[in-house]
């Protein structure tokens, strides 16, 4: 028989685990780390400190006016560089498929398909990338949620960081289909859904009649009866568009898994990754945001030639992602088709000279050196981006468009307990990643890189 | 008084949107002005304003003050073409649906995509289609292809496809997602159409619900439907066929809706079909691009009359799709065939297609208030020579042709004539073009392709064409000069493009002309020049010449013995380099073959070192340690002691103004005594490498100095140490003068020296089998033994030409006699060696009160006959002699030809010049009439496809 004592935390931290929207509270600790220089929001710190409690930053200062406090460990590195880490904005790599054949899927969350044992994870830790948002693919068109994940961890919910990262919806036709295919699909989707919202709207006035009318007269009215799932039976869950009879009955109970995801999106409850691959695609996303008041929750993923949009993309005031994928990189690149005459544009530089405010560059994978965000933040600052925008790109920015400004992607007080500690400026290529701390734990060390080290010095036997 | 002139036009009818007219801001004038179908102005000018039409002016005094004029020539406008359809949507990827009446043509449309090659063709505004190949493929649009506002018209008509066989979609299947048992997993549904029963069955079907109201919320496309019927309907049908036409129309009228049929190419009798019915029609013109595998066996071309009597409004014109939709003037053309006017088939595509999709307030003709958008042509636009040139959108030019050139053909010019002699036959008439590009003529004909970008000059249909002149021998630039022997003569004629004496005489036809001196020095070697060129190998006619002997004076017998010494000679020497140029060649064989098979030891020794596990470099070093010559050198090293005055790294930064921007060299200078090695590298371009020089050092004055031999003449580099690290060096390029700079020591290296070892080899001796001496005086004869050249030998009277004959035709030497007053004495002898005869100066004779004309009876004769201008100034007025030579009797094209191919022919270099042919030099004379008339003058000359400057 198993004694009781061992059993019970085991109980409740599943029981914990099973309750939706409640994250256990993630695995954290606490650590003081003394660096050479420290990259902090306001600047270079040299030979400073930060002081990790319970995974948060609780202060960043020069190491001689700061005191570690007695139960914390202090680690010094006096030449080593600590900066925040890269943070991956938008990704489907870790996930066991990007998307669902079937086109409007916004059930969908990645917590079900992420790997936590991934390659690409472990790969993207020993770069020094910290969190990645990890979203569906765009080959869809409204493609499900995504999460905020740190490279460690072996459940998705030891790995997550912020499981409201969003969802996907794309305006560039998914593979095989057109524009108008693509669009046409998204307002039939939203087409069935009002529909079927205002049967549900008539059906629950006429039941509400109907138990008034047997109240009046006696008779028994049905209470309703628990259905075993979690979602919400008060009404009011529908908040967009014109008012229906019954609008306000309808709780999030009677509808189905579509229905409800799609509600969320239209009431304005879920961030939107808008995939627009080309401009035209950017423009028809900000007329069907506007249209639907729901620009204020939109973040662009977009690719290099829409950087032609640039000034749209600004005036919207939205944090835009700059995709690349295997093909496309960060130049848009115009080959004139009768001269062969090639015309090439530097996007990020483009867009921020727009006014474009949130502006995060992601790795290029499958090319060797684009594949890293410090090798693309680096390439920014060649092509005259200013280097602490440069470095936005790959650590704050991301964050930003995740909703996460000033808790990830900077080291502040208050922000997560998270950086990593090179042997040189993270936007130099030569720069190695010693250590790196998530949540005041350190997940990563290269002396205890097992797969690094054998590849550098060979098995040890 | 422009106000009245607009009054004037009936134009005016046409709707204009009811806007004021704006300011004009720009007057374009053309030759032509296409306002509206049947609406020309002749000689007018255009007026811009905002993007709009401001109106017209006829005449320089109607022009608005201080209006910017554009003059655009001989060019002819008319207003932007009016597409009725288009593939640039809908042509794509097909919805799944078969009844989409709710997807929009719009949403598909990319502002941002690259439209020049619609843009090229004219089109400036197009209808955008939905999905085509759908039964009810959804709402089409209409957009402009350039331009600030794009969108004319986001919803247009209802696109509907009854062309049987493309319009069905397969079934479709969406699952419930999740499913459940209210919501179950079906299988997939089948769509109509079936057949066209099934079509028209779900079509009626799906209005008449639309139009019975209660449509519920989920359903997109009969809640479009019902819009699309409540507002101003019109129906556009794709058919092809008569029964798709018929059922088309029947439907339309059932439902009483006008509609517009688009496609019927294989319908017959349309205007009987159309005949009382409210239908317009997009005529489909079949064009082909390539084969059209698709169509079926019994297709026939529309007949002559297919379109008759269906002129006007209601038809409009596109291209089928076999060919590409911007095709839009081919298929005008095209249609006059099928019984359209000029006027109609203009129509067609302007006009008529906006008013069917709904925008002809703004476009479709250049009335006053409409955009702006008009076509610069080249010339009538139902021609098949005409030319988009410029397209102007809203009054800006969003498209030149001229941006768009191709790389090979960014020089192509098209020569348009009325009459072309080519040379060497017969000329051609009625109307002719040359292209040429590359310096070549690449074709030549009535219509020639005109490559994207291409420059067309029009010399009118009087003008005539022949190729460029060619002068057998000119005494112009060198006169009595006696150059030096073996002197490279052709590359006087380098650069003559931009010199008035040289672009006078290419300017009078002479294009290309035999160098020559008044001495005509025996067996001395003249070259062949184009008389207008830029670089050198342009320049002069490689591997051609002309070999000129005398056999006149009053010692013939001894100038025949003279000359046959010189040729025995000569022939002596040609053997001496035939022998040794194939000694060379078996030398340099085997050399190449030794060298492979050292550096095949070599790395055969390299990669088992590397098996063995040592390390290259550590080898390498102790391999240098162990040098006995590098031991013997050290003491010496060490007695200087001190730090050596030139051996390291010295840079130098060049400015001057030749150059763009300051250049950094750096010099690694060695020296061993007198020899100092200087290997050059640039910093700032490492993929230019290095180049390694040897020069002099002289200890006692501290100078080294530098010869180099260049095209430019010698280059001397004199660099004196001033101090330690620092040295002042002199640069000077031959005679065009000097410059100085200061080079500094920025590395000092002590065993630099042993860079010396290097290089020692090859130097000073040369190996392998060395050339022969150059003789200057036999060059021409070797140059005729190796088919080089051919030998013109003067000679007057019948002895010397036989003397001539013998000893040159006897030596097997291609020749022609200069001169031969008496050679028709002995046309018999020539003719059978086939040598020809370039006449004296003095075209025309005199002999017995009589003038004569020598060349006409030598050609009349069947000898090859050729002219010489024998002048200082060369052939400047030779064209103009020979006017004077064919009024008195000599034939017109027998003098163009001994002046063009006949001459070239006579020199060897017929595959280059003389005739008007594909792959020739572009040499050619336009004239304003026809040529050799007295009153006719030379246009404009092109010499290497490249039009001689005006001096």
């Amino acid at each position: 028989m198993i004694p009781l004592p061992r059993t019970f935390p085991l109980l409740g931290a599943a029981l914990l685990a099973s309750l939706p929207g409640v994250l256990p509270a993630q695995e954290s600790g606490s650590v003081a780390i003394r660096a050479g220089r420290i990259l902090t929001a306001e600047g270079v710190l040299e030979d400073g400190l930060v002081v990790i409690r319970d995974g948060r930053i609780q202060e960043v200062g020069p190491a001689a006016e700061i005191e570690v406090p007695f139960d914390i460990l202090l680690e010094e590195y006096p030449e080593g560089t600590l900066f925040a880490g890269f943070a991956e904005a938008h990704t489907s790599n870790g996930l066991d498929r990007a998307n669902e054949n079937v086109p409007v899927t916004p059930f969908l969350d990645v917590r079900d398909s992420l790997d936590p044992v991934s390659v690409f994870f472990e790969e993207s830790l020993r770069q020094g990338v910290v969190a990645l948002g990890v979203i569906p693919g765009p080959n869809t068109v409204i493609g499900g949620r995504g999460r905020v994940v740190r490279p460690w961890g072996m459940t998705v919910e030891a790995m997550t960081l912020a499981a409201d990262m969003g969802m996907k919806i794309a305006f560039s036709p998914k593979s095989g289909w057109s524009r108008s295919s693509q669009l046409a699909e998204l307002r039939e989707a939203e087409a069935a859904l009002v529909d079927a919202l205002r049967r549900k709207g008539q059906e629950l006035l006429d039941r509400k009649e109907e138990e008034a009318l047997r109240k009046k007269v006696g008779l028994e009215v049905r209470e309703p009866r628990p259905d075993g799932d979690d979602a919400d039976e008060a009404g009011g869950f529908v908040r967009f568009g014109e008012d229906f009879p019954g609008k306000e009955l309808i709780g999030e109970q009677d509808l189905d898994e579509t229905q409800r995801d799609l509600v969320r999106i239209l009431n304005g409850d879920l961030r939107l990754w808008c995939w627009c691959a080309e401009p035209t695609d950017v423009r028809n996303a900000l007329t069907w945001l506007r249209e639907h008041e729901l620009l204020e929750h939109a973040v662009f993923v977009v690719q290099a030639p829409c950087w032609r949009v640039g000034a749209e993309l600004a005036e919207s005031g939205r944090p835009v992602v700059l995709h690349c994928d295997s093909r496309r990189g960060l130049w848009d690149v115009e080959v004139d088709p009768v001269t062969r005459k090639e015309r090439r544009w530097f996007a990020p530089k483009q867009l921020l000279d727009a006014g474009v405010r949130i502006l995060a560059v992601g790795s290029q994978p499958g090319r060797m050196g684009p594949d890293r965000l410090a090798y693309q933040a680096g390439v920014l600052v060649r092509e005259g981006v200013d280097r602490s925008r440069a470095l936005a790109a790959v650590t704050s920015a991301p964050a930003a468009a995740w909703g996460q400004e000033g808790r990830m992607g900077v080291i502040a007080p208050g922000a997560q307990g998270t950086c990593v500690l090179l042997d040189g400026d993270p936007l130099d290529l030569r720069s190695r990643v010693l250590k790196v701390w998530s949540l005041g734990l350190e997940i990563y060390d290269r002396q205890k890189d097992e797969r690094l080290q054998r590849l550098l010095h060979g098995d040890a036997e | 008084m422009i106000a009245g002139l607009l009054l004037a036009l009936p134009v005016l009818a046409l709707p204009q949107g009811g806007r004021p007219l704006p300011e004009p801001e720009l007057a374009v004038r053309a030759a032509r002005i296409h306002v509206s179908p049947g609406q020309v102005l002749e000689d007018a000018w255009l007026l811009v304003g905002q993007g709009r039409v401001a109106g017209y002016a006829t005449s320089e005094a109607e022009l608005p003050p201080f209006v910017p004029v554009l003059d655009l020539g001989e060019a002819v406008l008319m207003p932007g073409l009016v597409a009725a359809d288009s593939t640039l949507t809908g042509a794509g990827p097909q919805g799944e649906r078969s009844l989409a009446a709710h997807r929009r043509a719009l949403d598909e449309f990319d502002p941002f995509a690259d439209l020049h090659t619609v843009l090229e063709r004219g089109v400036t505004t197009c209808y955008l289609s939905p999905d085509r190949n759908r039964l009810v493929g959804g709402r089409g649009a209409v957009v402009k292809t350039a331009g600030r506002q794009r969108v004319l018209r986001a919803e247009a008509d209802l696109r509907i496809s009854l062309e049987g066989g493309r319009n069905a979609a397969g079934r479709w299947f969406r699952p419930p997602m999740p499913p459940s048992s209210e919501n179950p997993l079906e299988p997939a549904r089948p769509q109509p159409p079936g057949s066209r029963a099934g079509a028209l069955l779900a079509l009626r079907q799906d209005f008449e619900r639309a139009r019975s109201g209660g449509i519920p919320w989920s359903d997109l496309h009969l809640r479009a439907l019902a819009e699309f019927l409540e507002g101003r309907p019109s129906l556009r049908v794709a058919v092809e066929t008569t029964g798709e036409v018929q059922a088309a129309l029947d439907f339309a009228a059932e439902q009483g809706l006008p509609v517009i049929l688009d496609g019927a190419t294989r319908a017959r009798d349309l205007p009987g079909l159309l005949e009382g019915r409210e239908a317009s029609l997009i005529f489909d013109v079949p064009l082909f691009l390539g084969d059209p595998g698709d169509l079926p066996p019994d297709w026939e071309e529309p007949g002559p009359e297919a379109l008759a009597g269906l002129g006007g409004d209601r038809l409009a014109l596109g291209v089928g799709r076999h060919g590409r939709w911007t095709m839009l003037l081919e298929a005008a053309q095209a249609a006059l065939d099928y019984g359209l006017s000029r006027e109609d088939a203009l129509r067609a595509i302007t006009w008529s297609p906006a008013l069917l999709l709904g925008v002809a307030d703004r476009v479709g003709a250049l009335a006053p208030g409409f955009d702006a958008d008009f076509l610069v042509l080249s010339g009538d636009p139902l021609e098949p020579g005409t030319r988009v040139q410029e397209v102007f959108v809203e009054g800006r030019r969003v498209f030149q042709s001229e941006d768009f050139a191709l790389e090979e053909f960014e020089d192509a010019v098209v020569i348009r004539a009325g009459t072309l002699w080519p040379g060497d036959g017969p000329p051609r008439t009625g109307g002719v073009e040359v292209l040429m590009a590359g310096g070549r003529i690449l074709d030549f004909g009535r219509a020639v392709a005109r490559p994207p970008g291409v420059r067309v000059l029009d010399a009118g249909p009087e003008a005539h064409l022949t190729p460029g002149f060619v002068d057998a021998r000119s005494l112009f630039p060198l006169a009595s000069a006696r150059p030096e022997a073996g002197a490279a003569l052709g590359l006087l004629a380098a650069g003559t493009r931009w010199n008035p004496a040289w672009q006078a005489l290419a300017r009078s036809g002479v294009t290309t002309q035999v160098m020559a001196s008044s001495s005509l020095g025996q067996g001395t070697l003249a070259p062949i020049v184009k008389t207008s060129a830029v670089l050198p190998e342009q320049a002069f006619l490689e591997d051609e010449g002309v070999v000129f002997f005398d056999f006149t004076g009053s010692n013939r017998t001894g100038r025949r013995e003279q000359i046959q010494g010189l040729l025995d000679q000569g022939r002596r020497y040609a053997e001496q380099w035939k022998k040794y140029r194939e000694e060379r060649k078996k030398w340099e064989e085997e050399q190449a073959k030794k060298r492979a098979e050292e550096r095949a030891k070599a790395e055969a020794e390299l990669r088992k070192r590397l098996a063995g596990g040592e390390t290259v470099r550590k080898e390498e070093s102790t391999a240098e340690e162990s040098d006995p010559k590098q031991d013997e050198e050290a003491p010496e090293e060490e007695a200087a002691a001190k730090k050596d005055p030139i051996n390291g790294l010295w840079e130098l930064v060049l400015e001057h103004e030749m150059l763009p921007e300051p250049m950094t060299v750096h010099v690694r200078l060695s020296h061993e005594k007198e020899r100092v090695l200087a290997v050059i590298s640039l910093p700032d371009m490492p993929e230019a490498g290095t180049q390694e020089l040897e020069g002099t050092w002289d200890e006692a004055s501290q100078t080294m100095t530098f010869t180099q031999h260049t095209e430019v003449g010698p280059v001397t580099v004199e660099g004196v140490v001033e101090s330690e690290d620092l040295m002042r060096v002199t640069i000077s390029v031959g005679a065009l003068g000097s410059a100085e700079f200061e080079a500094h020591r920025i590395e000092y290296d002590d065993s630099a020296a042993a860079a010396l070892q290097l290089p020692r080899k090859r130097r000073g001796k040369k190996e392998g089998p060395q050339p022969p001496k150059t003789d200057a005086r036999l060059e021409g004869v070797r140059a005729l033994l190796e088919g080089r050249a051919v030998a013109l030998a003067r000679a007057r009277r019948g002895d010397e030409i036989q003397n001539a004959v013998e000893v040159l035709g006897g030596a097997g030497i291609p020749f022609a006699i200069l001169e031969g007053d008496q050679a028709l004495d002995r046309a018999g002898l020539l003719r059978e060696k086939g040598a020809g005869v370039v006449v004296p100066r003095e075209l025309v004779q005199r002999r017995d009160q009589r003038e004569w004309v020598p060349a006409a009876l030598l050609a009349a004769e069947g000898l090859p006959v050729a002219f010489q201008s024998a002048s200082p100034r060369g052939g400047r007025f030779l064209a103009r002699n020979l006017v004077l030579a064919v009024r008195s009797g000599l034939g017109r094209e027998t003098a163009l030809e001994a002046l063009t191919a006949g001459a070239a022919r006579m020199l060897g270099i017929e595959d280059r010049v003389g005739r008007i042919a594909r792959g020739l030099d572009g040499d050619l004379v336009v004239h304003d009439g026809p040529p050799l008339e007295p009153g006719t003058r030379i246009l404009t000359v092109f010499v290497s496809g490249q039009e001689v400057p005006k001096p």
